[in-house]
C-alpha cells in the first residue's frame, strides 16, 4: 500500500532577468510504499531534488491538478509528524551541542525535557555518538555531522524520512561507511525512505526500488526493483551487473535529453 | 604542561600588577619631582582620602547620568534594531543605505551639539538625544553583520521540522544573531556613554560631566580626581561586563577543536 | 536598474531639495534653520574672507594640523602596540584586559583632567586625539597579525623566505585589510576626539569657529561649519577606501 503518493507533478521555474519559464519537472508521477527504500537516481540538474522537496512541502509544485498526499492527505507545507527530511549539508546549529541539534525537532511536541533527551540517546547510540553529546558542530568532523543529522530526523519518529543526497559531501570512505550503516539502520528501524543520489553505487546499495530520472525537463525514465539480496556485498558480481544496468539507463536517460532540443533552457536559469 | 601554563599564568598576573605599580608611581612621582603643579593633580593617597566625600557627593550625578545613559541607549539601540532590520532584509535597500550608517560611526557627530542645543535647548532630551545618535551608528552596523549570521539554509531546516514562525525566529534567527548583536550593543553602550558625559560636560548643570567640570573650574583636584576614578570604575565595570557576556555568547564560535 | 550607490546619490540630492523647499515654504526661523541655499553661500563667504568668521583660515588649520599630529601619533604608538601584543603572547594576555578597560572607558569624563594637567592648546587636544582614536589601532593591528593563516607562514618557510621576505610578501598582505580598516576607523575615532576636544574648550580651531557661529547666531554658518566638519571625516574615508582598494584584492 501506497504511503506516499505523488500525481502527475510539474514544475516551472519563472527566471525573472531573462523573462523566461523554464520546465523543470515534467508530469512526475510517483509512489513509496510502506517500509520501502526507494533512489532516485538521476544526472544533476535533473529536478530530482526539486521532486524530493515538492514531496516534503518545502517546495511548491505547479498548480495544474498534480498533487502529493501521504495516506491520502494533501500535502502543501511540511509535515514533520509524518516527514522527516535530511539535506547535502548536516546544517548544524552551531550555538546548540550535538544532543541540542538532535532534540531540535522534538522542541516543538507535547514531551517532557527527559523524554526528549531519552529518545535523543537512543539515536545517538545508535549511531555510536554518545560520547560526544556535549560537543559542539565545531569540534566533530563533517561524518559525525552527517550522522547527528541523521538522528535529528530519526528521532522525530515518522513514518516517511527524505533524503537529499545526504552522503554528498563526504569524502568516498567516510560515505561508504554511512552507507552501510544507513541500510543496518532501515532493516532495523523499518521505515518509508525516498533518498536522492546521483551515484549508481549507493542507488545499488541501498534501494528496494531505483526511479532513473531524465533531465530537461524532468521525467521518471524509468522504475527498476533491486532484487539483490541483503546483506548487499559492494563488489560481487551481482552487484556489478546491476551497476552497469543502472549505468545504461542513465545513459539512455541523458541521450534522451541531448537529443531534445534545448529550448528549455538550463534549469538553473544559467545568467 | 600544567606547570608551564601556571607559570604562564604568574608572568600574565605580574605583568598587570607591574603595569598597575608603574602608573600609580608614575601619578606620584610627577607630583613629588615638581613635574606638575600641585592645584591641577592630586596625588593618588590624596585622591583615595577624597574618595567617600566625592561618592556621597556625586551620587545624586551619577544618578542622574545613568538614568540619561540609559534611556539614550535604549532608544539608540531600538531605532537601530528596528531601522537596521527593515534596511537588511533587501539587498538592494541594504547597499543603499549602509554605507551612509558606516560612515555616520567615524564621523565628528559632536560638531552637530551646537544645533541640538539650538532645537532642544539645555535639557535632558538634548543629552538623550545625542547620546542615543552616537548609539545609533555603531549599533545598526552590527545589526546589518548580525543578519549577515543568518544562513538561508538554517531557516530551511527549522521549517522542514515544522517549527513555526515565532520558534524558527526564537530558536534559529536569535541565537544566530546574538553573539555580533551583543558585541554591538558593547560599541552602543560605550558610544552613549560618551554621548551623555560629552554633552554634559559642554553645558549641563546636573550629571556626572557637570559635575566634573564643576570640580575642575574650581580647582577642588582631590575631588575632582577620585570623582573621575570613581566614574571610570563604574562605566569600564559596565563595558566590560557587556564585553563578557558577548565573549560568552559566542562560546560556540570559539571552541576548540 | 539604477544601482545602489546611484539611488543614495539621488536620495541626498532629493533631500536636500525637500530641506530647502519646506524651510523656504514654511518660513521657518533663520535661526533655528538655514537652507542649503544659504548655507552654501555662508561657506563661499567664509572661503572668500567675505564673513566676520575670526580668522578662518588660521583656525582650519589650527585642527587640520592638531588632527595630522594627533594621528600621526596614534598610528606609530598604536601600530608598535599592536605588533608587539600579537607576537609576545604573555605580554598580549596580561594586557588584553588593560587595554580593553581603557578602551570601555568613555574617555571625554578624562577631558577636565587632560586640560588641567596639559593645558587646553595644541598639546591636550591632540592628547585627547590620540586616547579616542589609538584603540581601534592596537585591536585592529593586533587581530590583523594574529588572524594570518599558519598555512601561509608554513609556506613561506617551505620556500625559503628570509624574515624580509617573509615580511613583506606574506605577514604584510595577509593583515593588511584588518590593519587598514582599524587605520580608517582610528583615522575617523581621531577626528572625533580633536574635535570633541575643540568643541569643550572653545578657544582656537574649528570649535571656535562653530561656537562664534552659534553664540551669534550665524545659523548658516554654524551649518556651514559642521558640513565642513563632516566633509574632514568623508575625505579621509574616501582616501582610506580608496587605498583599502588599491593595496587589498
Amino acid at each position: 500500500m501506497a504511503v506516499i503518493q505523488a500525481t502527475k507533478i510539474s514544475k516551472t521555474f519563472y527566471n525573472p532577468s531573462e523573462s523566461r519559464a523554464v520546465k523543470t519537472l515534467d508530469d512526475v508521477s510517483f509512489s513509496a510504499d510502506k517500509d520501502e527504500f526507494v533512489v532516485l537516481l538521476g544526472p544533476s540538474g535533473c529536478g530530482k531534488s526539486t521532486f524530493l522537496n515538492i514531496l516534503a512541502g518545502l517546495t511548491s509544485h505547479d498548480r495544474d491538478g498534480g498533487k502529493v498526499t501521504v495516506h491520502g492527505r494533501t500535502v502543501l507545507a511540511p509535515q514533520p509528524d509524518l516527514i522527516a527530511y535530511m539535506f547535502q549539508d548536516s546544517i548544524l546549529y552551531p550555538w546548540r551541542t550535538v544532543i541540542k541539534n538532535v532534540e531540535l525537532g522534538l522542541e516543538t511536541r507535547a514531551m517532557s525535557r527527559a523524554e526528549r533527551r531519552e529518545r535523543a540517546f537512543k539515536y545517538l547510540d545508535l549511531v555510536g555518538l554518545r560520547a560526544y553529546a556535549d560537543h559542539y558542530p565545531r569540534q566533530i568532523s563533517g561524518g559525525m555531522a552527517q550522522r547527528v543529522a541523521l538522528c535529528r530526523s530519526l528521532a522525530l519518529e515518522t513514518e516517511i524520512i527524505l533524503m537529499d543526497e545526504p552522503f554528498g559531501a563526504l569524502d568516498e570512505q567516510t560515505r561508504a561507511t554511512l552507507g552501510s550503516e544507513l541500510a543496518s539502520i532501515c532493516r532495523e528501524l523499518k521505515r518509508t525512505v525516498v533518498f536522492v543520489t546521483h551515484s549508481l553505487a549507493e542507488a545499488a546499495f541501498l534501494g528496494d526500488r531505483i526511479a532513473v530520472f531524465s533531465a530537461q525537463p524532468g521525467r521518471i525514465k524509468i522504475d527498476i526493483k533491486n532484487n539483490l539480496p541483503r546483506p548487499r556485498v559492494m563488489g560481487s558480481p551481482e552487484f556489478r551487473n546491476f551497476v552497469d544496468e543502472l549505468w545504461l539507463h542513465l545513459q539512455d536517460a541523458k541521450q534522451q535529453a541531448g537529443a531534445a532540443p534545448d529550448r528549455q533552457g538550463s534549469p538553473l536559469g544559467a545568467t | 604542561m600544567s606547570a608551564a601554563s601556571s607559570s604562564a599564568t604568574r608572568t600574565v598576573i605580574a605583568i598587570r600588577l607591574a603595569c598597575g605599580v608603574l602608573a600609580l608611581l608614575a601619578w606620584d612621582l610627577s607630583l613629588r619631582l615638581g613635574l606638575i603643579d600641585p592645584l591641577f593633580l592630586a596625588t593618588p593617597l590624596q585622591t583615595f582620602q577624597a574618595l567617600p566625600k566625592t561618592a556621597v557627593a556625586s551620587l545624586p550625578h551619577i544618578a542622574v547620568s545613568f538614568l540619561s545613559f540609559f534611556q539614550a541607549l535604549a532608544l539608540g539601540v531600538g531605532a537601530a534594531v528596528v531601522v537596521g532590520y527593515l534596511v537588511n532584509t533587501s539587498t538592494y535597500a541594504s547597499r543603499m543605505f549602509m554605507p551612509i550608517f558606516q560612515a555616520g560611526v567615524t564621523l565628528p557627530k559632536v560638531t552637530l551639539l551646537p544645533v541640538l542645543v539650538l532645537w532642544l535647548g539645555i535639557e535632558k532630551t538634548t543629552i538623550i538625544t545625542y547620546g542615543a545618535l552616537s548609539a545609533f551608528f555603531p549599533m545598526i552596523v552590527n545589526v546589518a553583520a548580525a543578519m549577515q549570521e543568518v544562513k538561508p539554509n538554517q531557516i530551511t531546516l527549522a521549517r522542514s521540522l515544522g517549527l513555526s514562525r515565532a520558534a524558527i525566529m526564537r530558536k534559529a534567527v536569535i541565537p544566530a544573531m546574538l553573539p555580533v548583536l551583543a558585541s554591538g550593543l558593547f560599541y552602543a553602550c560605550n558610544a552613549a556613554m560618551m554621548g551623555v558625559f560629552i554633552v554634559e560636560l559642554a553645558v549641563a548643570r546636573v550629571g556626572v560631566g557637570a559635575y566634573v567640570h564643576d570640580l575642575a573650574v574650581t580647582f577642588r583636584t582631590p575631588e575632582l580626581y577620585a570623582a573621575v576614578v570613581l566614574t571610570s570604575l563604574m562605566t569600564i565595570a559596565i563595558n566590560l561586563a557587556i564585553w563578557y557576556a558577548a565573549r560568552h555568547l559566542s562560546k560556540w564560535r570559539t571552541v576548540d577543536i | 536598474m539604477i544601482s545602489p550607490a546611484a539611488a543614495r546619490a539621488a536620495l541626498i540630492v532629493a533631500l536636500l531639495a525637500i530641506w530647502e523647499l519646506s524651510i523656504y515654504l514654511s518660513g521657518a526661523s533663520n535661526i533655528l534653520i538655514a537652507r542649503p541655499s544659504q548655507i552654501a553661500v555662508a561657506a563661499w563667504n567664509m572661503i572668500v574672507g567675505a564673513s566676520s568668521a575670526p580668522d578662518f583660515y588660521l583656525n582650519i588649520g589650527l585642527t587640520i594640523f592638531e588632527l595630522v599630529v594627533a594621528y600621526a601619533v596614534a598610528v606609530v604608538i598604536g601600530l608598535s602596540i599592536g605588533t608587539v601584543v600579537a607576537n609576545w603572547k604573555v605580554l598580549g594576555d596580561a594586557l588584553e584586559p588593560l587595554l580593553l578597560a581603557l578602551y570601555a572607558l568613555p574617555k571625554v569624563i578624562l577631558y577636565p583632567i587632560i586640560v588641567l594637567t596639559a593645558g587646553a592648546g595644541l598639546a591636550g587636544k591632540a592628547f585627547f586625539g590620540v586616547l579616542v582614536g589609538i584603540f581601534v589601532i592596537i585591536f585592529n593591528t593586533s587581530a590583523g597579525l594574529r588572524q594570518i593563516d599558519p598555512n601561509y607562514l608554513r609556506l613561506s618557510d617551505s620556500l625559503g623566505f628570509g624574515p624580509r621576505r617573509r615580511f613583506f610578501s606574506v605577514i604584510l598582505p595577509a593583515a593588511a585589510p584588518t590593519v587598514l580598516a582599524g587605520l580608517r576607523l582610528g583615522f575617523g575615532y581621531t577626528l572625533i576626539g580633536v574635535l570633541t576636544a575643540e568643541l569643550l574648550t572653545v578657544n582656537s580651531g574649528l570649535g571656535r569657529l562653530i561656537d562664534w557661529a552659534s553664540f551669534n547666531f550665524y545659523t548658516p554658518d554654524l551649518f556651514a561649519l559642521i558640513f565642513l566638519a563632516i566633509g574632514l571625516g568623508i575625505l579621509g574615508n574616501m582616501a582610506f577606501s580608496s587605498l583599502e582598494r588599491r593595496w587589498v584584492r
